[in-house]
């Protein structure tokens, strides 16, 4: 079997170029709350680009230079823009019970980034160099202890919490919400649910 | 299972346009976030360090070293993953905190008073007479010393940086106390410290386990409960002032108010084991009877699809 060839054959055909890039989308498509998915994915963007820019700087700039608060605040603002619409699109999607027909892969996918970006938040909030990345490193320890995880991941370390934060996390987001996409792409947009029938796909 | 065909190839279409909208949507959080970082900057308080308590609070910090020396401090008797012993967290065997063992080590005593000491004896080598005499004392004579000493503390006096204690026979425990509150106000215990937890000879000093660990109780605890941050009040859900803090940690923080997480002995563990419980209930939600009903209780898909509902009713 040419491995190759049955990959272009499966593209081929669960995913078509016609519905990767649509320029047609169905009628009931229409509504603000289409909006919150990519609205959370565009706030990622700024977080990743102000982000990009902090660790090329490295902490030290967005801590002690003027330039660099203002980026460690477009960074800090970008991720509660970010939760705030992750939180509406999360809500919007489970209303709509957008895991029916064949969907459950897409929303466990998104599970897991509401997961990752979750801990992805926890990091970068622990390593805002302040008292309160201190103290909360110091409280949250307890509960990584209690599941027998310090060994694996310390929470007092800020080398390993760097490290998670800038490449390893992000870089589980980026593949996560890739196949989230293509996964949405390859089954379309949930169909309204039938009033009448209110059955359970 | 019947394979569903993407909806865009059985229901009728309008014409549409990711690509722009993403375009509209990236400038429109753009505009929104740079604004706010603008308008309201980002919250910043200065860390507390080991060199900052010893100057502003010094009978705290010989009272936080003291619990060390005498191994009755949080981190002397905390358990794994930091010294011997049982774990505190643990429901009957289930205690994933035991089965860690030992991983971050702390000898609390050495780590914290008796080493620090030892490398600044290079130094001053009037501090040598005392650690030599501690360490030649029974254990029955260095805990009389330590006993006298803290229960001096109690009626300790700070002026200027420097503890003035009752008079007694605190042995060599006085001199050591006295060079430790010097090397902590120097700020060097805090470098000290932070390059012994690098284990690599100081370099690469980004883990600050072993100075958070020192000040982990009352000296952060104080500083914390002033600013509104304590465990009890919701701490790691909240920021600094008036900020927005990590509110998506609201249910893990407000476990902590509530029994059994509150009063248990082992509620770090149960919050623990509650949150990956919920993330398996998302997770899983699909397939959870009664729960994967929900959406069709609380109609709100009727408003969200009014016009498609309107338009298929009108046809």
């Amino acid at each position: 079997m040419n491995l190759t060839e049955a990959l272009r054959r499966k593209i081929e055909q669960d995913l078509p170029m016609r519905h990767l890039l649509p320029d047609r989308l169905p009628r009931y498509v229409s509504s603000f709350v289409y909006a919150f998915g990519i609205l959370t994915l565009t706030s990622l963007f700024v977080i990743i680009l102000s982000g990009a820019v902090m660790a090329f700087k490295g902490p030290l700039w967005y801590q002690a230079s003027s330039l660099g608060f203002v980026m460690r605040s477009i960074h800090f603002w970008g991720v509660q823009v970010f939760f705030f619409f992750l939180a509406l699109h999360f809500f919007s999607v489970f209303f709509m019970a957008g895991w029916r027909e064949g969907r459950f892969a897409t929303w466990a996918v998104g599970a897991f980034l509401l997961l990752f970006s979750v801990i992805e938040a926890f990091t970068g909030f622990l390593m805002e160099g302040g008292f309160f990345a201190q103290w909360n490193q110091v409280q949250s320890k307890d509960a990584f202890n209690a599941l027998g995880l310090s060994g694996t991941f310390n929470v007092l370390n800020n080398g390993q919490l760097y490290g998670l934060h800038i490449s390893v996390i992000p870089a589980i987001l980026v593949i996560l919400l890739v196949i989230h996409i293509l996964l949405i792409r390859e089954k379309g947009v949930v169909p309204p649910i039938e009033p009448q029938r209110k059955r359970h796909g | 299972m019947a394979k569903h065909r993407n909806p865009e190839d059985t229901y009728p279409t309008k014409e549409g346009d990711l690509i722009k909208e993403m375009i509209v949507a990236f400038a429109f959080v753009t505009i929104l976030i740079v604004g706010l970082a603008f308008a309201f900057g980002s919250p910043f308080d200065p860390p507390v360090t080991i060199a900052h308590v010893a100057a502003h609070d010094p009978v705290l910090f010989e009272e936080t070293a003291m619990r060390d020396l005498m191994g009755t401090s949080a981190i002397a008797t905390y358990g794994p993953p930091y010294t011997q012993g049982p774990a505190q967290q643990a429901i009957g065997w289930f205690s994933p905190e035991q089965w860690g063992g030992t991983s971050v080590p702390v000898d609390a005593a050495q780590v914290y008073v008796i080493g620090p000491l030892t490398r600044v004896s290079r130094i001053d080598p009037s501090l040598q007479a005392a650690l030599a005499e501690f360490a030649a004392a029974t254990p029955a004579e260095q805990r009389t010393w330590e006993n006298g000493y803290y229960d001096a503390l109690q009626n300790a006096t700070a002026t200027a940086g420097t503890v003035t204690i009752p008079n007694g026979d605190y042995g060599p425990v006085a001199p050591m106390m006295q060079s430790l509150l010097g090397l902590g106000q120097s700020g060097f215990m805090d470098a000290s410290l932070n390059a012994e937890s690098a284990g690599n000879n100081g370099v690469y000093t980004y883990n600050f386990g072993q100075s958070l660990l020192f000040l982990q109780g009352e000296a952060l605890g104080n500083v914390a409960a002033a600013k509104g941050l304590l465990g009890s009040q919701l701490g790691i859900a909240k920021d600094l002032g008036p900020y927005p803090g990590p509110w998506w940690l609201l249910l893990y923080s407000g476990l902590y108010q509530i029994p059994p997480y509150s009063t248990a002995a082992a509620g770090d563990l149960l919050v623990a084991l509650t949150m990956v419980g919920v993330f398996l209930v998302i997770l899983f939600l699909p397939f959870i009877p009664f729960l994967n009903r929900v959406p069709y209780y609380l109609p709100v898909y009727k408003l969200i699809w009014r016009r498609w509902y309107r338009r298929e009713r009108d046809q």
